[in-house]
């Protein structure tokens, strides 16, 4: 993690057990201070420890919830950050308002996990040192994830196709495979006897469908009228799913992804073999693993 | 951004319910116990706060009942880039990952608990405007209302399980 002169978080919150899980967030990350209002005056406040907000000194963070913008509002901080139950576009939001957290924080939907406040302090500090970092995604304004989620969805696909393919049992499937379908709730699914499995099964075209190239690359229209890959177009593609993972994980894109794509790219067919499903699966995995999940609607 | 839903979702819960009509009937509630004195605001609530529920609650039943349309995985289909899948891709691969949304996330239960809390919040208002208009409209002060406190007092629980309903609704869904 990022370091500065300061690393001190205050959150400004009339809401108890909002602030507190707030705080929670940032245990063991930063030098929290949870301010709090004494008694019914305006201007005299306290950290729940009991040491004087103003002993702080500048602030890293301020975390302020929206309807109380004016607690404090001489309180100095390099970054603000608001939020509040209504999500990123409360009506409160102040016109100046920095950063807002764009999904809807309460004390039962839940505040910033601490890998989010990890996240947040990084972004604050290196903003502040003068670099330019990219916007974490739970902050309103960061860019929408769209590759990503996309080929998530078609490799469910391949892979929930590949399972029907022959009705295969679990123990005749790649480790790798059967792990995917476990994390995408498949098995939950042969268990209810779901009737879209019914519908997967007589859709016999489906195993034809789903191993064509432009199944795959149309979507993200790669692809020219002869259904051959535009170079231009992929190139531009594969950059933004670099730049998409960069942002997502904080490192390179991973070869097994890379591998996935180059191979629909070069070949017509994705046949349905062990070999692909298993490249399939790893990719689900990293996309799935690598931060638990992706926020949608982003 | 955020879907309709959502902001429908925090306009009904967030904005109306839980800030503005539940503290509006805990200072009613209040006043019945004569904790506070605000002469007029006994009527403004009996005629002009309370009656809101009933337009509200009609609100409900459509942002209930929408939400698996709105927050299903299935609706990446209608956007870029799966919105360039073929249509029988949309259809099944739409209905592969709704029916794996609804596997992974307890969808039925939360519309459940909602329509039923709402229900019994219903129920406690109509048998509250039974009472305001039969028993209490002979009288009309605030003595007679003391009386059927408890009818508030029931209302509000259920309002509040209606929020807490609401708000068991995921503010995000996420994509796994």
């Amino acid at each position: 993690m990022a370091t500065t002169d300061s690393n001190i978080v205050v959150i400004i919150d009339r809401d108890p057990k909002r602030k507190q899980k707030m705080g929670v967030a940032f245990d063991d990350l930063a030098d929290v201070r949870i301010v709090y209002r004494k008694s019914s005056s305006r201007f005299a406040f306290k950290t729940v420890d009991g040491r004087d907000i103003e002993s702080a000194g500048r602030a890293l963070i301020a975390l302020r919830h929206f309807r109380d913008s004016d607690d404090l509002p001489d309180l100095e901080a390099y970054m603000t950050v608001y939020y509040g139950g209504n999500g990123s576009d409360d009506p409160a939001c102040p016109p100046d308002a920095e950063e807002r957290i764009e999904r809807e924080v309460t004390s039962k939907l839940g505040t910033l996990t601490p890998a989010e406040a990890r996240r947040l302090l990084d972004y604050a500090t290196y903003k502040r040192l003068g670099d330019n970092p990219r916007r974490p995604s739970f902050l309103a304004g960061a860019p929408a994830y769209r590759i990503l989620p996309a080929l998530s969805i078609l490799c469910q696909g391949y892979l929930a196709i590949y399972a029907q393919h022959g009705q295969k049992q679990s123990c005749e499937m790649p480790e790798a495979v059967t792990y995917a379908l476990e994390l995408m709730g498949w098995d939950k699914l042969l268990l209810d006897k779901d009737p879209i499995l019914l519908s997967l099964r007589s859709g016999r075209d489906l195993s034809q469908r789903v191993i064509q190239r432009d199944w795959w690359l149309g979507v993200f229209g790669v692809l020219d009228e002869q259904l051959a890959v535009s170079t231009k177009e992929f190139e531009e593609f594969t950059d933004s799913l670099d730049e998409e993972w960069r942002r997502f994980a904080d490192q390179e894109i991973p070869d097994d992804l890379s591998r996935l794509i180059q191979k629909l790219s070069t070949s017509e067919h994705f046949e349905l073999t062990e070999q692909n499903a298993m490249l399939a699966a790893r990719a689900y995995r990293l996309i799935t693993e690598e931060r638990s999940a992706f926020s949608y609607p982003r | 951004m955020r879907v309709p839903w959502q902001k429908r979702r925090s306009e009904f819960n967030h904005d109306w319910l839980k800030n503005q009509y539940l503290p509006a009937l805990a200072k009613f509630l209040n006043l019945l116990d004569d904790e506070i004195d605000d002469e007029n605001y006994e009527e403004v609530f009996v005629r002009s706060i309370l009656p809101q529920w009933k337009s509200r609650f009609r609100q409900l039943k459509p942002l209930v009942d929408q939400f698996e349309d709105e927050m299903s995985w299935r609706t990446l289909f209608k956007v870029p880039p799966l919105c360039n899948c073929d249509k029988q891709t949309k259809e099944w691969l739409g209905d592969l990952v709704h029916s794996l949304w609804e596997v992974k996330y307890p969808v039925k239960e939360w519309t459940a608990n909602a329509i039923l809390a709402a229900t019994k919040a219903d129920s406690s208002y109509r048998q509250l405007r039974k009472v305001l208009e039969t028993d209490v409209r002979r009288t009309n002060s605030i003595e007679s209302l003391r009386s059927f406190s408890w009818m508030f007092e029931e209302f509000r629980r259920h309002c509040e399980e209606l929020s807490g309903a609401i708000e068991k609704f995921p503010g995000e869904v996420k994509l796994t």
